[in-house]
């Protein structure tokens, strides 16, 4: 017996334990709609730069979605998200499927400093 | 006497308000930097190297010491990696406002035989929340260490003078006394 991972466990962990609401925009100015994700925001220290004796801290968001939120019409780089609860935009700089039905959006922010 | 020490602290003096990272400069620094760092300057002196002048006389060396120079800065992220285009941009602009800023700084210059060299390096990350980069400028400078700023010969500092000079019997004998250090 196979289990349906997006509608058993995706779909519950999403849009009724952790998930959130974010504004999707397509790239070339597609309709907005909103999706149900789970953000991270957690800290890292990966960033590399020349200099290696003094580190860098930053945070690495993230937005796990379900890709069957998308149908015919998966994210792509260059599109954006607007998460409501920070109130900040991004733009998709590399999608991460994990082959289970769940992408992991690699954002980047785009608000002006 | 010229100390890599001093000329740290002078590149310090040189860079204030002199680029975009205003008086925003670390000298040293250990903590790692952050959002609220940017733009940030990090300076630092950890090498120099000495030539000597031969075998014969005593030590005297031509010294070179690196101070090497950091510039860290974060630009918003944009479509098509617009943001390293950005970050890019504004690094070589740090590169030549460091450069300028150092090179030719006439306390510096003042102390120096001359500049040997500068190297510079950037890198751009996409890791993080903004796209962060950092331009490096090491900055070569030349000076002369003698044997006056190493080991002090030991020497017994002088108490006093007597001088005489001998005549005959029943004469006035001239001279004089004399005790250092006098108040």
């Amino acid at each position: 017996m196979t289990i349906d991972w997006d509608s058993e466990v995706l779909e519950p962990c999403h849009d009724q334990a952790f998930g959130e609401p974010a504004a999707f925009s397509p790239q070339g100015g597609g309709a907005p709609f909103t999706v149900t994700g789970i953000f991270f925001n957690g800290f890292t220290q990966s960033v590399e730069l020349v200099d290696g004796s003094i580190g860098v801290n930053s945070v690495q968001p993230v937005f796990a979605v379900r890709a069957s939120l998308f149908g015919a019409s998966p994210p792509r780089r260059n599109d954006r998200i607007a998460v409501q609860s920070n109130g900040a935009t991004y733009v998709i700089r590399d999608i991460q499927p994990d082959g289970m039905g769940e992408l992991r959006l690699q954002l980047q922010r785009t608000d002006p400093l | 006497m010229t100390t890599t020490a001093d000329l740290r602290e002078l590149t310090v003096q040189a860079l204030q308000n002199k680029t975009g990272a205003a008086t925003n400069i670390y000298s040293p620094r250990t903590w790692s930097t952050w959002s609220g760092d940017y733009p940030v300057i990090l300076v630092r002196a950890p090498e120099e190297e000495g030539q000597s002048f031969g075998r014969n006389g005593p030590p005297a060396f031509t010294v070179t010491s690196a101070i090497h120079i950091a510039a860290r800065i974060h630009v918003p992220g944009a479509e098509s990696d617009g943001g390293a285009v950005a970050a890019e941009a504004l690094l070589e602009q740090y590169r030549e406002q460091i450069k300028a800023a150092v090179i030719n700084y006439p306390p510096i210059m003042s102390q120096l035989q001359q500049y040997p060299f500068f190297r510079s390096s950037i890198a751009i990350s996409d890791e993080g929340e903004r796209p962060i980069g950092e331009v490096t400028v090491s900055i070569g400078m030349e000076f002369v260490q003698g044997p006056e700023d190493f080991y002090p010969v030991p020497v017994v500092p002088l108490q006093g003078v007597d001088a005489q000079i001998t005549e005959p019997n029943g004469t006035p004998i001239p001279g004089a006394t004399i005790d250092l250090p006098q108040s």
